[in-house]
């Protein structure tokens, strides 16, 4: 499509049929490029279980922490720091609770929520979801127990906010169930990790 | 399943740290293979054999429970 758009807009020119064939060519040479990321990505991810390298753990941490810090102030503060005021684009918003969305508009809003909503969920799948420093079967299915485990506590302790907690404080729940899975995740693996370590010990 | 590594670690003189690392595993997973807790993946039972210069059936031993479902 940009090639044609070019060529209708260069006109016959000689030079700009150069410019024309050289940007084909570059983009060919892209499309080429492009395949061999895929098939090689397409090995790295049969290799790795869809695991991170173990340096992205320490990744994590880094914004994992902020992110709670931040999310604290966030919970302290309700009115927000002006300085985190922007304006942002919005594909759906309302302007207040019970009026009519509108779409594709841009409004101003404090981001600081946004800001460590990002940090916490990626934060915490960096720290989750990077290998061990030997990631071997074991942990594999330590990994996969856990995640179990905790997807079954996230949803069952959901279902009893369903039940008995409403209106505004349901909301909150929301808000806490956005990142409960993950953290309950965290907790059960290392937990089961520490308890694996410490066997040895008693072993030894 | 009943193993028999620990025996054979005895007999090689190696630790569990020194085992795992041979065939490259975590502490932990030679542990609790040897406690009996967890049932390892073929390979990593060929590996320990290979290690121990052993057939895998004189290393691993079925039961009668690994029968039953």
């Amino acid at each position: 499509m940009l090639v044609v758009v070019f060529i209708c807009i260069s006109g016959v020119d000689k030079l700009n049929v150069i410019y024309t064939c050289l940007y084909v060519m570059y983009i060919c040479h892209y499309d080429i490029f492009a395949l061999h990321l895929c098939h090689n990505f397409k090995s790295i991810i049969m290799k790795t279980n869809y695991l991170f390298p173990n340096r992205f753990k320490k990744i994590g941490w880094l914004l994992f922490i902020p992110g709670i810090i931040l999310g604290v102030l966030c919970l302290i503060d309700q009115s927000g720091i002006s300085f985190f005021d922007i304006k942002v684009i919005a594909i759906i918003a309302e302007q207040s609770i019970f009026s009519d969305a509108s779409f594709f508009s841009i409004l101003e809003n404090n981001v600081l929520d946004e800001i460590s909503s990002i940090l916490l969920i990626i934060g915490a799948l960096l720290i989750a979801f990077s290998k061990e420093k030997t990631e071997d079967e074991f942990i594999s299915k330590i990994r996969l127990e856990s995640l179990v485990w905790a997807t079954y506590i996230n949803y069952a302790i959901l279902i009893f906010a369903i039940i008995f907690i409403y209106d505004m404080t349901f909301l909150w729940v929301l808000v806490f169930n956005m990142f409960t899975l993950l953290v309950f995740f965290l907790i059960r693996f290392n937990w089961a990790l520490y308890k694996s370590k410490n066997q040895i010990s008693n072993e030894e | 399943m009943k193993n028999s590594i620990k025996v054979e670690r005895a007999k090689k003189n190696i630790t569990q740290a020194q085992l795992a690392e041979l065939v490259n595993v975590s502490r932990q997973t030679i542990n609790a293979i040897e406690l009996g807790k967890y049932n390892l993946s073929t390979i990593l039972a060929l590996k320990i054999a290979h290690v121990f210069n052993e057939s895998v059936h004189n290393i691993f031993e079925l039961e009668e429970s690994d029968w039953e479902s």
